[in-house]
C-alpha cells in the first residue's frame, strides 16, 4: 500500500516527507526480509512501523541508515538516496538500534564524548554536549559509572542520548522498548514523547499495538516484508475494533452470571463476553465508549459489585486477525518450517 | 514519485558501490576530518586496554613466558641439534617469537572487530559520518603499539639470558620494524576472520590453529631438519619464511669460525631445502645440517 498522502499544497512531490522509501527490496538468500515496502515519515511526526518478530522492521531500519544495502527500490532519507549519497545521509540521522549499541566497557559520559568526538565537536563543545545529553536523559549521576552497571532503562537512555548528540534531523527507533519492564518501558515513552515534543521526526519499529498508539501518529502495519495495512493509528484501531473491556466482579462466584447477564442483554454490538477463570475476569470486546458505559450500566443494574474495570487494546495478534485474517505466529512457523526443509534437503 | 527521477542517469547503481560507499556526488570525508576520527577511535581503543588490563598483562607476559619455555624447556634438546648448546638456540628463537609478535597483532585485531562488532557498538560507528576505515586503522595503530611494547620486553628479556646480537642496533630496529609490518600486512586475513566469526573465541580459536604450527614449525621455534611431504609443504607455503633470495633480511646471522650462528627466520627466512644456493638469506641450521655454510655470496668471513 502506497501511502504518499501530500497535501495539495506542496509544490514539489515528497516535500515535508523526512524519509520517503518506495518499493524497496532485500532478499537474505531465499528470505524476503523486505518485499516491496513503501513508506513516508513527514518531517516533525512520529511514524510507527508495526509487525512481529520477523517481519523486516529491523531490516527496514538498517536500510534507511546505510547499515545494508537494499537489493532494489529506492529510498531517501532527508533528500538523499541510501545508496548514492550515504555520507550525507548519515550526518542526517541517528539510530537506536535493536540492541544497546553503547561501549559497555565505558562510562556513559565516555560514551557520549567519544560521539561527539567523531561527529566533528571540538573536545570543548563534545564534553558540553555529553554533559548536557546526561542532563537531559536523567543520567547525571550515573555519569561516570561504567555502562556495563547500568540498567536496562539506563542503558536504553544512554542509547537515545548517543543516537541524540549529532542533533539528528530524523531519529530511528527499533524496537526501543523490547523486554523492558512496564516500568523501564514508560521511562523510554516519556523520553520519546519529549524528543517528538522538541520536533524530532521519529521512524520507530514496534511488536506492540499500546507502543504505537502511544507514540506514533501514523502507523505501518507490515509482515513478511510487505506493509499489510497504513494509516492514521484512530483509523487503523478503527479497522481493527477497538478495545477488550475488562471487568473483575468482586465475588469470583459470579463471573459466570455476570457472562450471562451480559449475553442476555443482547447490547447492541456487543457480543462474545467470555470469562476467565484464572484471571477472575470477564472480557468482552466493545468497539465504542458508549458501549463501555451502556454495559456498566447494566451490570449495575442487575446489582453486580464491580471491583476493577480496565480496557486493553488489541494485542497485536488480534490486529493481525483483523487485518488478515490469519495470525502472526502463522508466518513465523511457516518460515521456520521452510528453514527446517532447507537444512534437510 | 521514484527517486529514479532524481538520480543521475549516468551510473548504474552497481558501479557506485565500494568498500567506501564512494558515490560521484556524495561527500567525502577529509583529510583532517579523518585524522580526527582516527584520534578519537585509537582513543577509545586505548581506553578498552584500560579498562582491561589484562590484555595488557598478556601482551607483557607472553613474550617472557615463550622465551623461557622455549630457550629453557626446548632449547637444550634443539640447541643439541643445531651443534650447540642452549644459547645457540636462543639466538635462533628469539627473532622468531619477534614474527611471532607480529602475527599476534593481526589476531588481537581480529578479535578486537568481532567484539566490537557483536557489541552493536559497531553499527553506531557505520551509521555515523565517518570514513569506515579509521574503525580498523585505529585499531591497527593501537595494536601496533602493544605489539611494540610486547616486542621491547621479548628483546630485553633475551639480551638477559644470552641472546648475541651479531648486528647493530639498526638493523635489530629494522628487525622489529619489519615483524610489525609483516603482522600488520596480515591483518586483513584475520579482520577477515573477525568479520566472518560468530565470537571472538571462535577467531581466537582459528587464529591459533592458523599461527601455532606455523610458529612452532615454522617460524623457527624449531629448527627444520628432517621434514618431507606435507610438512615440508606446509612449510614451503606459509609467508613468514620467505625463499632464499627474495625475503627480505633485516636480521642476519652468520656461521662464526667454527661455531655456527643460528639465523632466523621468520625474519630472515630461507628456502630450506637449499635448490636456491645464491640466495641472500642465509639459513645456518642447513648449513649445520647439510655442511653447505659458506655458500651466501653476502658472507663475510668472520672470527
Ligand atoms: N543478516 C541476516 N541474514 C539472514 N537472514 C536475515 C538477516 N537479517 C534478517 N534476516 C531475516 O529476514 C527476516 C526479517 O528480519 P528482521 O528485519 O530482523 O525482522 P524484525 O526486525 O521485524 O523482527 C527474518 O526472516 C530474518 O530471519
Ligand atoms: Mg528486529
Amino acid at each position: 500500500m502506497t501511502r504518499s498522502q501530500n497535501s495539495p499544497h506542496e509544490t514539489s512531490p515528497g516535500r515535508g516527507n523526512v524519509v520517503e522509501v518506495r518499493g524497496l527490496v532485500k532478499h537474505y538468500g531465499t528470505t524476503k526480509a523486505l518485499d516491496g515496502v513503501d513508506l513516508d515519515v513527514k518531517e516533525g511526526t512520529v511514524v510507527g512501523v508495526l509487525g512481529p518478530n520477523g517481519a523486516g522492521k529491523t531490516t527496514l531500519v538498517r536500510c534507511l541508515s546505510t547499515l545494508v544495502e537494499p537489493d532494489s527500490g529506492s529510498a531517501r532519507v532527508a533528500g538523499f538516496d541510501v545508496r548514492r549519497q550515504p555520507r550525507q545521509l548519515r550526518r542526517a540521522i541517528g539510530l537506536t538500534g535493536q540492541y544497546a549499541s553503547v561501549d559497555e566497557k565505558f562510562s556513559g559520559w565516555e560514551n557520549l564524548y567519544m560521539i561527539g568526538g567523531l561527529l566533528d565537536l571540538s573536545r570543548r563543545a563534545a564534553r558540553k554536549r555529553a554533559d548536557d545529553m546526561l542532563e537531559r536523559f536523567s543520567l547525571t549521576e550515573a555519569a561516570k559509572r561504567q555502562a556495563a552497571q547500568y540498567s536496562g532503562g539506563m542503558r536504553r537512555r544512554l542509547d537515545l542520548a548517543a543516537s541524540m548528540i549529532g542533533n539528528p534531523q530524523v531519529l530511528y527507533l527499533d524496537e526501543p522498548t523490547t523486554g523492558l519492564d512496564p516500568r523501564t518501558r514508560n521511562e523510554v515513552w516519556e523520553e520519546v514523547r519529549r524528543m517528538v515534543g522538541d520536533g524530532a521526526t521519529v521512524l520507530l519499529t514496534t511488536q506492540y499495538m499500546e507502543e504505537a498508539e502511544q507514540l506514533a501518529n501514523e502507523l505501518t502495519v507490515i509482515d513478511r516484508g510487505q506493509v499489510i495495512a497504513g494509516g492514521q493509528v484512530a483509523e487503523l484501531k478503527a479497522k481493527v475494533g477497538g478495545r477488550t473491556l475488562q471487568i473483575r466482579p468482586a465475588d469470583p462466584e459470579q463471573l459466570h452470571r455476570m457472562v450471562g447477564a451480559v449475553a442476555q442483554a443482547g447490547l447492541e454490538g456487543v457480543a462474545g463476553a467470555r470469562a476467565d477463570e484464572a484471571e477472575g475476569l470477564v472480557s468482552v470486546p466493545i468497539v465504542s465508549d458508549e458501549q463501555l458505559t451502556a454495559l456498566v450500566g447494566l451490570l449495575s443494574q442487575r446489582g453486580f459489585t464491580i471491583s476493577s474495570i480496565d480496557t486493553h487494546l488489541p494485542s497485536l495478534d488480534e490486529v493481525f486477525l483483523a487485518i488478515t485474517g490469519r495470525k502472526t505466529s502463522d508466518a513465523e512457523q511457516g518460515q521456520d518450517q521452510n528453514k527446517l526443509e532447507e537444512v534437510a534437503a | 514519485m521514484s527517486a529514479a527521477t532524481i538520480t543521475a542517469p549516468d551510473k548504474a547503481p552497481d558501479q557506485q558501490r565500494g568498500p567506501t560507499g564512494g558515490a560521484s556526488d556524495d561527500v567525502r570525508i577529509g583529510l583532517r576530518g579523518n585524522l580526527r576520527h582516527i584520534g578519537a577511535l585509537a582513543r577509545r581503543n586505548v581506553m578498552q586496554i584500560k579498562q582491561d588490563p589484562g590484555s595488557m598483562v598478556d601482551a607483557m607476559l607472553m613474550p617472557i613466558i615463550f622465551t623461557l619455555l622455549f630457550v629453557y624447556v626446548f632449547g637444550g634438546a634443539v640447541g643439541g641439534s643445531l651443534g650447540g648448546n642452549g644459547d645457540v638456540y636462543t639466538n635462533y628463537v628469539i627473532p622468531g617469537l619477534l614474527a611471532m609478535g607480529g602475527l599476534n597483532i593481526a589476531m588481537s585485531v581480529g578479535t578486537g572487530i568481532n567484539d566490537d562488532f557483536s557489541m552493536g557498538v559497531m553499527d553506531r560507528f557505520r551509521t555515523m559520518p565517518i570514513a569506515r576505515s579509521s574503525v580498523l586503522v585505529a585499531k591497527l595503530i593501537v595494536e601496533g603499539g602493544r605489539m611494540l611494547v610486547s616486542s621491547t620486553i621479548l628483546l630485553l628479556v633475551a639480551f638477559i639470558i644470552g641472546f648475541d646480537l651479531k648486528k647493530g642496533p639498526l638493523e635489530l630496529l629494522a628487525a622489529a620494524g619489519l615483524a610489525l609490518a609483516f603482522g600488520t600486512s596480515l591483518t586483513w586475513i584475520f579482520m577477515l576472520l573477525g568479520l566472518s566469526m560468530k565470537t571472538p573465541q571462535a577467531v581466537q580459536g582459528i587464529g591459533f590453529l592458523i599461527l601455532m604450527p606455523l610458529a612452532v614449525r615454522v617460524l623457527g621455534v624449531r629448527p627444520d631438519r628432517d621434514d618431507a611431504g606435507l610438512v615440508a609443504g606446509v612449510h614451503r607455503l606459509q609467508p613468514a619464511v620467505q625463499p632464499r633470495g627474495r625475503g627480505p633480511r633485516p636480521v642476519q646471522r652468520r656461521g662464526r669460525g667454527g661455531r655456527p650462528g643460528v639465523g632466523h627466520a621468520g625474519l630472515v627466512g630461507g628456502d630450506h631445502r637449499g635448490d636456491r644456493p645464491a640466495g641472500g638469506a642465509q639459513v645456518p641450521h642447513e648449513d649445520l645440517s647439510r655442511g653447505r655454510a659458506g655458500q651466501s655470496p653476502d658472507r663475510r668471513p668472520r672470527g
